[in-house]
């Protein structure tokens, strides 16, 4: 079962934890005392879906579909249902997610409460881009304060509460269902289109000039500083030569069935990796199965064992496109110059979409992920400092990543969180929220 | 076993005890369109939700609740309504229990019997109510879960496996009466999986998921001939550790603390 609740280890505190199979039990009556938190598929980093102080209410029981509108491709389905189950129900009948992260192993409930997004955020909406709060029609919310023994409310899109919700961290109640827009699946491929791009210079313009779909770019952090930068840009578009229908995702055939007693990514390895990834030679133009173009790391269950008991952290930011092109060479350089190996490093085109929720991360700019091994507060004071670069730009930091953002710099990159704040079910915390909010929330609130 | 690849039809089946975690997790595969599932469970709230969950795929669904699943005398009107006379069943899966506290029942009489009843007699009951039907369409799968529990007496399990092991016989037994047949009798035997029966008890040998074992549990039932006429451990692991527990001698195995 599950042994940590974060997908990267830290922070680990011990963490008490209750499972709910049917909607029906939530329900005062039925619930632990102290405060509340649902959680999914405990693929959120650092803390924002945690609750040392209370409970967790581990919501992977729920995943029942409930109704299937084929003519307006409306899904409705109980919260703790996987992307990836979805896209087992969906994909046969032709249809598929718009918007989707970097793993499909979330659930309905956390893809909302985080307001994540995919490759495609560049792309307009009403084509299945933006985040994925901007396809969700309805939602079905239990709050503790509604009723007696706490309630269930259904939002709508444009509802204050559904605003608050989407990309609202799980903080107004327990996200019981939701219903959500898929649009048509037409190929099992994707044209994709490869390019090797030598410095940052090259990788900027290359990004910024991409008029595909979904493009992705990772970048090689073993360079040699004068070629920092340097990396692959990834655009794919629909294969619309396929005759063939679209299949469902599979389960990854690897996998790391347990824990290496050792991290098998030390700073050479990362190096030699990266630096190996960087000069592998590729096809420019190749036709990709859907799934492993958008969900590459999903082809091995459970890598996270790799790190055996090291912990690794994220840091995920996205800055305004005019600051972008020298504040995330800057971003490079600091986490360079601090020797801290980061084993994986993507940069992803962000579009110019309002945000769906009130806390919503995506925005206009370019949106830089940084994954680093932590090593304490050396990284730390890295986080730290990379949270100063993009406060200054008027950027944000992803709260689903985050373990070390400070109360100032969320509060001031999430104005709106006094919103939230007002809206939060009073049940309901998490380890984030408080960490963040701290004694500011009480001199605010008034 | 099937091989993975090889899709199963859409069958007529009948579940008893529906709104099991591990059944919601096979009916996920189940449910696809052309199926028909009779779904017969106590909570008719949550059968409401497994059985929305498999119309939306594409099954067509009838449910029946039934107030007590000790009820034996209630088990042949049921079964007469869930499967009236001419419809061939493709499968029937008996898969409703309770798991006790073993320390809070092994000195309770009424608990015990009750126990026994529900895990154990209702089943068999369940068993011979369904056999002759199978035979006389002399088609389809008859399936029930039982558990790894039921295998060797244990100090910690013996009400729950006692219960199990009597429905384990009734299998092994009726296989052997259908032999010859075109019926196959599956045996499904979980290990630790976990669900609201197993939620409060901590950490267990090699848990896993519904979700996990489903689809072998899918497979073994299979369609008409192709499947397993036979026990399955779920997962596969339990077999080797079962087939050597139950050869352990018993003046090892009472001094033993498993």
């Amino acid at each position: 079962m599950v042994q940590s609740f974060n997908w990267g280890g830290h922070p680990t505190t011990p963490q008490s934890a209750f499972p709910i199979f049917w909607l029906s039990e939530l329900n005062a009556k039925h619930l632990p005392e102290g405060p509340l938190l649902a959680h999914g598929n405990s693929r959120s980093q650092g803390d924002v879906g945690l609750n040392k102080q209370g409970t967790l209410l581990l919501m992977r029981g729920c995943n029942r579909l409930i109704a299937w509108d084929e003519q307006n491709a409306l899904l409705t389905a109980e919260a703790g249902i996987t992307l990836h189950e979805i896209m087992e129900f969906a994909t046969p009948r032709g249809y598929m997610l718009p918007v989707v992260p970097g793993t499909r192993f979330i659930t309905l409930g956390g893809a909302i409460a985080n307001d994540v997004h995919g490759k495609n955020h560049h792309a307009p909406i009403s084509e299945g881009g933006g985040s994925f709060g901007h396809h969700v029609t309805t939602i079905g919310l239990w709050r503790s304060d509604v009723g007696k023994n706490g309630g269930f409310q259904t939002l709508q899109q444009g509802d204050d509460v559904f605003t608050a919700t989407i990309g609202g961290l799980g903080l107004t109640g327990v996200i019981a269902h939701a219903t959500i827009r898929l649009i048509p699946i037409t190929a099992p491929t994707l044209s994709v289109t490869q390019t090797r791009l030598e410095d940052w210079a090259n990788m900027y313009n290359a990004v910024m000039n991409s008029t595909a779909p979904y493009s992705v770019a990772w970048l090689d952090l073993s360079a040699p500083t004068s070629a920092l930068g340097r990396g692959w840009l990834e655009e794919a578009v629909w294969d619309t030569n396929s005759a063939e229908a679209a299949p469902a995702p599979r389960l990854p055939r690897v996998g790391v069935p347990f824990r290496l007693p050792f991290n098998l990514w030390n700073a050479p390895v990362v190096r030699a990796f990266n630096g190996f990834w960087y000069k592998r030679p590729r096809a420019a133009h190749s036709n990709m199965p859907y799934a492993k173009f958008l969900w590459p790391l999903d082809g091995v269950a459970n890598w996270r064992n790799t790190f055996g008991p090291a912990q690794f952290v994220q840091c995920q930011m996205v800055v305004p496109t005019e600051a972008a092109g020298t504040v995330l060479l800057q971003a490079l350089q600091m986490v360079q110059a601090r020797g801290k190996p980061t084993f994986l490093c993507t940069l992803k085109r962000m579009g110019n979409h309002t945000g769906a929720g009130l806390l919503s991360f995506p925005r206009e700019g370019l949106a830089l992920a940084l994954d680093m091994v932590y090593q304490g507060a050396a990284t730390d004071a890295l986080l730290r400092d990379l949270e100063a670069l993009v406060l200054e730009t008027g950027g944000a930091l992803y709260p689903a990543k985050d373990s070390a953002m400070s109360p100032a710099a969320f509060q001031a990159m999430y104005p709106k969180w006094h919103t939230l704040a007002a809206q939060r079910d009073p049940r309901i915390t998490s380890d984030f929220w408080s960490r963040v909010t701290t004694a500011e929330e009480k001199i605010h609130a008034a | 076993m099937l091989r993975k690849s090889t899709p199963l039809p859409a069958q007529t089946l009948l579940i008893i005890g529906a709104t099991s975690m591990i059944v919601q997790a096979a009916l996920r595969q189940w449910a696809v369109p052309g199926a028909r599932l009779i779904l017969v469970a106590r909570n008719a709230a949550k059968l409401q939700a497994v059985a929305q969950d498999c119309r939306v795929r594409g099954a067509e669904v009838e449910t029946f609740t039934l107030a007590d699943a000790a009820d034996i005398a209630a088990i042949e009107p049921t079964l007469s309504k869930a499967w009236p006379k001419g419809v061939v069943l493709d499968g029937a899966l008996i898969a409703h229990g309770d798991l006790p506290d073993q320390t809070a029942v092994q000195d309770d009489l009424e608990a015990i019997a009750q126990q026994t009843m529900v895990n154990g007699t209702s089943a068999a009951c369940w068993l011979a109510a369904l056999a002759p039907r199978f035979i006389a369409q002399n088609t389809g799968w008859v399936a029930a879960i039982t558990s790894v529990a039921a295998v060797r007496g244990r100090a910690k399990m013996y009400v729950y496996g006692g219960a199990k092991a009597l429905l384990s016989h009734h299998l092994e037994g009726l296989r052997q009466r259908v032999h010859g047949t075109q019926v196959r009798v599956v045996e499904i035997l979980p290990g630790p999986i976990f669900t609201p029966m197993t939620a409060e008890l901590g950490k267990m040998p090699l848990l896993t998921t519904p979700d996990a074992i489903a689809p072998r549990l899918v497979q073994a039932c299979g369609h008409g001939t192709r499947g397993t006429n036979g026990k399955v451990y779920l997962p596969l692991a339990w077999w080797p550790i079962m087939t050597l527990l139950a050869h352990i001698p018993t003046r090892i195995w009472k001094g033993m603390k498993i």
